[in-house]
């Protein structure tokens, strides 16, 4: 969720207390004026009939009572405790226009004018208060409802503009590259917090720059110390065997350091790579079909397959294209064939098959499932051989992980198998 | 020939001469950019070999100055980088080849051969030795004037001995020629075996002489009688 949008799910989330909380005060607040208001009202109108009771002045009694809420009755036995006393009440009485019992507040007062007591009621019809309260909820709800468009509104905006420094600083993170050796250039930005966030990304990514080069020149100059006394053992092997007088022994003794320092060199080669692939050295410039490597693999390795008697299936549905490095997408593929056909028993099977999004290796093998784990670990050696160093499948998990695949292993139908996926 | 190396590793530099003197060339040495940078200016050779690192300058630079007297020389780097952008930059600035070290000495004896051929015949020229007459254009190969067709591992491996005749060729340095850095993971010893016994039938089978010797145990000699 984008802070922004939570910013504002919180704030709205928060606004629905507060506006219960003023909802109920408000409709408290109206209440209590209304009543006084009424009581105020119902006060007035009783000193005037009482004034009109007291100069027996019928007409205007009447002419004040006509069609009012008003009610006077003579009494002959007052209660005395309530003579000249006001008693405000509530009570319901049947509203005609409305057809039901609404509430109405009435003051009940007992006026003694000479002899005669007189028992006046006057009420009024309070306001409704469900209809309040309904007022109230529905404007509240309301006020709800714009501040979230109001808030959907300034959050469209704010993201348009105000935050646009900061997703474009994101995207530019994305794509940054140490290798591309150049620090791209942030947009500018009046805010304080972007401008300090754009400096300090700015600084790390000219030490990235820095530390891959000088990672980079190291790993050159580590490939160029050991290759050089390499160069130097391979060449002076290469002029020994020139010689015409060997003895059986000698060529034994010759044999064994061509071999070692032959391993040694692809270890270093190797590893070199390795370094080269995490270092992200290589560039993808082209769309490669796995379909036509596939093919030059086989190619490559035809001698192999006809030697162990291994019988190749190839199930093609659709090419599967890959926008990666082609050199690497070649290593990659060569490495699963040759483990393919290195693990494989005579007269086994190799099953490829190729679909749109996935391209799978299945061989023959040991009838036993390899550990997973250790599979795509370096120096992690399936077989005893002494031709290999254990690099092969790290070298294939390496550059599937920086180009977007995903290299899997499963033990199915005792078989082994590869699978390449796009991640 | 006339060959200038241009190494600051001394032990591989005296392999390197060594090698090649064997054979007749005259090869001369150069240990700096300085030296080297003398010699480029001041004489003619038929083959430039040079290192990318040296002390006191970097032989992509020499390779620049090679271009710009419009020597005729062949020029192949011999580096230990063996990273793309040098190899395209190097290829681009009018280098002949590339190989990366280490390398076998057979391996940069049959590429100078190769380059030399190409510079001076533009490649049209045929190979002959004694009854072998190869025509490197087509890829085809005849003995005593019979066209021989041979699989193409079989034109390589004969091509190789040819460029390295009387010279001790070892196994490992055919498989790397080849296979290539691809499949040097598996045991190609036999399939050697099996290429050169192939070759070696299909030359007797025509007449041609039993040159190929094999060297118990380390490799092959193509060796033509003087």
């Amino acid at each position: 969720m984008k802070l922004l949008a939570k910013t504002n799910l919180y704030f709205v989330v928060l606004s629905i207390p507060v506006l219960l909380l003023s909802g109920f005060v408000t409709y408290s607040y109206i209440i209590k004026e209304l009543k006084e208001s009424n009581d105020d009202v119902l006060m007035d109108r009783k000193e005037r009939i009482e004034q009109y009771l007291r100069e027996n002045d019928t007409i205007s009694d009447y002419l004040f009572t006509k069609g009012k809420e008003v009610q006077i009755k003579i009494i002959t036995k007052p209660d005395f405790k309530k003579v000249n006393k006001d008693i405000f009440s509530d009570t319901l009485i049947f509203d005609r226009s409305e057809k039901e019992l609404a509430i109405n507040q009435m003051i009940t007062s007992v006026l003694r004018v000479k002899t005669k007591y007189y028992q006046i009621k006057i009420w009024r019809s309070s306001v409704e208060f469900d209809e309040l309260f309904e007022g109230i909820f529905s404007m509240l709800t309301a006020i709800l409802l714009l501040q979230l468009l109001i808030s959907l509104g300034i959050n469209f905006w704010v993201t348009k503009t105000l935050w646009q420094p900061f997703y474009k600083m994101i995207h530019t993170l994305r794509v940054f590259r140490a290798s591309d050796n150049h620090v791209p250039n942030l947009e500018k930005t009046s805010v304080k917090e972007f401008k300090e966030l754009s400096h300090c990304v700015k600084e790390m990514m000219s030490k990235m720059i820095t530390d891959y080069n000088s990672q980079k020149r190291f790993t050159e100059n580590a490939s160029h110390e050991i290759q050089t006394p390499l160069a130097v053992i391979k060449s002076k092997i290469d002029l020994l065997i020139q010689s015409e007088n060997l003895e059986q022994k000698d060529i034994e003794l010759i044999i064994a350091i061509d071999d070692a320092s032959s391993k040694l060199i692809r270890l270093n080669k190797s590893l070199l790579l390795l370094t080269k692939i995490e270092n992200r050295q290589f560039k993808t410039t082209e769309t490669v079909s796995v379909e036509k490597m596939v093919n030059e693999s086989l190619l490559l390795f035809e001698e192999h397959i006809r030697e162990q008697k291994i019988e190749v299936q190839k199930n093609v549905k659709f090419d599967f294209l890959i926008k990666m490095n082609s050199d690497l997408c070649m290593i990659l593929i060569n490495n699963l064939f040759q483990n393919a056909i290195r693990h494989n028993i005579t007269g086994g099977k190799i099953i490829i098959f190729i679909n749109h999004n996935k391209l799978s290796i299945q061989n023959t093998g040991k009838e036993e499932a390899l550990d997973a784990t250790l599979l795509f670990k370096r120096f992690q050696k399936i077989s005893v051989s002494h031709l290999s160093v254990g690099l092969g499948m790290a070298i294939a998990d390496e550059i599937a992980e920086v180009s977007g695949l995903k290299l899997k292993y499963k033990f199915v139908d005792h078989q082994h198998r590869f699978t390449l996926k796009v991640r | 020939m006339k060959i200038l190396l241009i190494e600051d590793e001394l032990e591989l530099q005296k392999s390197i001469q060594q090698y090649f003197e064997m054979e007749g060339h005259i090869v001369e040495v150069a240990s700096d950019y300085d030296r080297a940078e003398q010699k480029i200016a001041l004489y003619d050779y038929d083959c430039i070999l040079v290192d990318i690192t040296l002390p006191k300058g970097c032989g992509l630079d020499l390779v620049r100055k090679t271009k710009l007297k419009k020597s005729k020389a062949g020029i192949i780097i011999i580096s230990a980088r063996d990273s793309l952008s040098d190899k395209i930059y190097g290829l681009d600035l009018g280098a002949d080849d590339y190989l990366p070290k280490p390398f076998h000495l057979s391996e940069l004896n049959s590429r100078i051969k190769a380059l030399i051929r190409r510079k001076d015949f533009d490649g049209n020229l045929e190979i002959t030795l004694n009854e072998i007459r190869i025509l490197p254009a087509e890829r085809s190969v005849f003995i005593n004037g019979q066209n021989v067709i041979l699989t193409s591992k079989e034109y390589d491996l004969l091509l190789y001995f040819i460029a390295n005749k009387n010279r001790v060729v070892s196994k490992n340095a055919l498989a790397e020629h080849l296979w290539g850095d691809n499949a040097d993971r598996f045991d190609n010893f036999d399939f050697i075996y099996n290429h050169v016994k192939n070759l070696r039938k299909k030359l007797l089978e025509n007449k041609c002489c039993d040159y190929l010797q094999t060297i118990y145990g380390i490799g092959y000699n193509f060796k033509i009688h003087q």
